[in-house]
């Protein structure tokens, strides 16, 4: 009997002890837990590039499809303006020129330059309209993204049509919004696919030559 | 009408015809781009995540400058080509394919395309077992089983939309690329469009697996390459155009897309 009692003396005062422990414990993994998704939670957070490239693509979407209700040539001059603004938006047009033009943006002076991005940007910007026409129903499907240090991010999507799927990579760069600075469509990058023309071209033209046939090309475009 | 036609035919255009049209048959290394685009996510899945991210962050603008993707020493003949394809496309090509496209159900042109793409099988076996691709193997396998029986002759694709297998388009031009053999001189082929020393070999080994190229009959073989091709032409149409409307330079533009598209094609 008195052998009993002591043990079972001494089972509670463990039990107890253990108890304390586990709480112990317990607090301190929750304080673990409740720092780390305090940490992490602006990382989790709705800025992420994935979803501001989902939010404007969904935006020029639904302006599609309101104008192609409607269908007067009003809404169209109106919509190109629209798309024009949500394209300067969408892109980051000065980062683009610069990697198109590559070591060949350097010798350029600072108004050469800025001529060159606004050429440039109205192109793109009347190439992306003309897409963005043939529009017909196809669903974008968002895969993945992937960040690259602290302002980059790689955006991978495929638009599915009707027998096939075109996988759209969107690299982009986070100023004020994440903005989009190289698309690569089927694994063809489209700055890169400039860089090699312009290299081409500015190998036996001036710069001058270059802004002609920019200007030339953007008048075979309806203006924006 | 036919007969007609084919008695005004030179002999030796014929002979010219077979040669080009059995080393491959479709125009501008046409049916690539669509049997490719199935693939992004299963490459996700099996490439280690940094690499991937790394290739693809190589274009920094200070350190790429000066790579040249291709060597193009054959410019001057390769702009001629260019030239005669361009103009095929627009006045010849095209047109056969719009006017099909608009007398053709869609049924019809989605049953032949898939009919052609499942007789692609042997090339793209041979070739996912030459880069011990043993999964892509097993997939091949399998829709060509299930398409050939239960798609009637692989004329529906229920591979795809039932069992969701996906085809991997691979030729023996990726299979020496996937070995480091490099691109070498860039060709352009009159009518097969964009290609290299190295993907004109592929094509040739390729040749031999392909049915189409045990036709005896010269006529038929040249009636059904022409069919696929136009076929094919018929769910690209517009692209080629777009290409050409955003290029200053067609020509190094297509150089360049078909160099980073192989690239791509061979890295997946």
């Amino acid at each position: 009997m008195h052998l009993r009692s002591q043990w079972s003396d001494k089972t509670t005062y463990s039990n107890i002890i253990g108890e304390i422990i586990m709480k112990k414990w317990m607090t301190l993994f929750s304080l673990i837990y409740l720092t780390c998704i305090i940490l992490l939670s602006p990382a989790l957070a709705k800025n992420d590039a994935m979803t501001d490239l989902k939010k404007s693509i969904d935006e020029v979407i639904a302006m599609l499809k309101d104008t192609k209700k409607a269908g007067t040539p009003d809404t169209k001059t109106l919509l190109r303006q629209k798309i024009f603004q949500m394209a300067l938006e969408f892109f980051d047009f000065s980062e683009m020129s610069q990697r198109t033009l590559g070591k060949n943006w350097k010798k350029l002076k600072p108004d050469q330059q800025k001529t060159f991005s606004d050429l440039f940007a109205r192109f793109l910007a009347n190439i992306y309209y003309n897409r963005l026409e043939q529009y017909t129903n196809q669903t974008v499907k968002y895969l993945e993204q992937r960040q690259h240090g602290k302002n980059k991010a790689l955006v991978k999507t495929v638009i599915a049509t009707q027998n096939n799927e075109i996988p759209m990579d969107y690299k982009m760069l986070k100023n004020k919004t994440w903005q989009v600075y190289d698309v690569s469509i089927e694994g063809v990058s489209l700055v890169r696919n400039y860089r090699t023309q312009f290299n081409k071209i500015l190998r036996k033209q001036s710069i001058d030559d270059l802004f002609q046939m920019m200007k030339n090309k953007l008048g075979q475009f309806s203006d924006l | 009408m036919i007969l007609d036609f084919r008695i005004t035919i030179i002999k030796r255009f014929i002979i010219c015809g077979v040669i080009l049209f059995a080393l491959h048959g479709q125009i501008f290394a046409s049916d690539e781009i669509t049997t490719q685009s199935d693939m992004p996510e299963k490459q996700q899945n099996n490439v280690p995540e940094e690499n991937d991210f790394d290739e693809s962050w190589d274009d920094d603008f200070d350190d790429e400058d000066d790579v040249v993707l291709i060597w193009d020493p054959l410019d001057k003949i390769n702009r001629g080509s260019f030239y005669l394809n361009d103009k095929l496309y627009f006045w010849c090509v095209k047109p056969v394919a719009k006017t099909y496209k608009r007398f053709t159900p869609s049924l019809v042109r989605t049953s032949l395309y898939n009919f052609f793409n499942n007789l692609g099988m042997p090339q793209r076996t041979i070739n996912c077992i030459l880069q011990l691709r043993i999964k892509n193997t097993g997939e091949e396998l399998g829709s060509f089983l299930i398409n050939t029986t239960l798609g009637i002759l692989g004329f529906a694709n229920p591979a795809k939309t039932k069992f969701h297998l996906k085809v991997h388009s691979e030729d023996l031009g990726q299979t020496f690329g996937y070995y480091g053999i490099g691109n070498g001189i860039y060709i352009v082929i009159p009518i097969l469009g964009s290609s290299s020393v190295r993907d004109m070999a592929g094509m040739f080994g390729d040749s031999f697996v392909n049915p189409f190229n045990y036709i005896r009959d010269p006529y038929i073989s040249i009636g059904v390459s022409g069919l696929k091709t136009v076929n094919n032409t018929s769910f690209r149409l517009g692209q080629y155009e777009s290409l050409k409307e955003a290029a200053f330079e067609p020509y190094s533009a297509m150089k360049d897309a078909y160099v980073q598209y192989r690239n791509k094609e061979i890295n997946q």
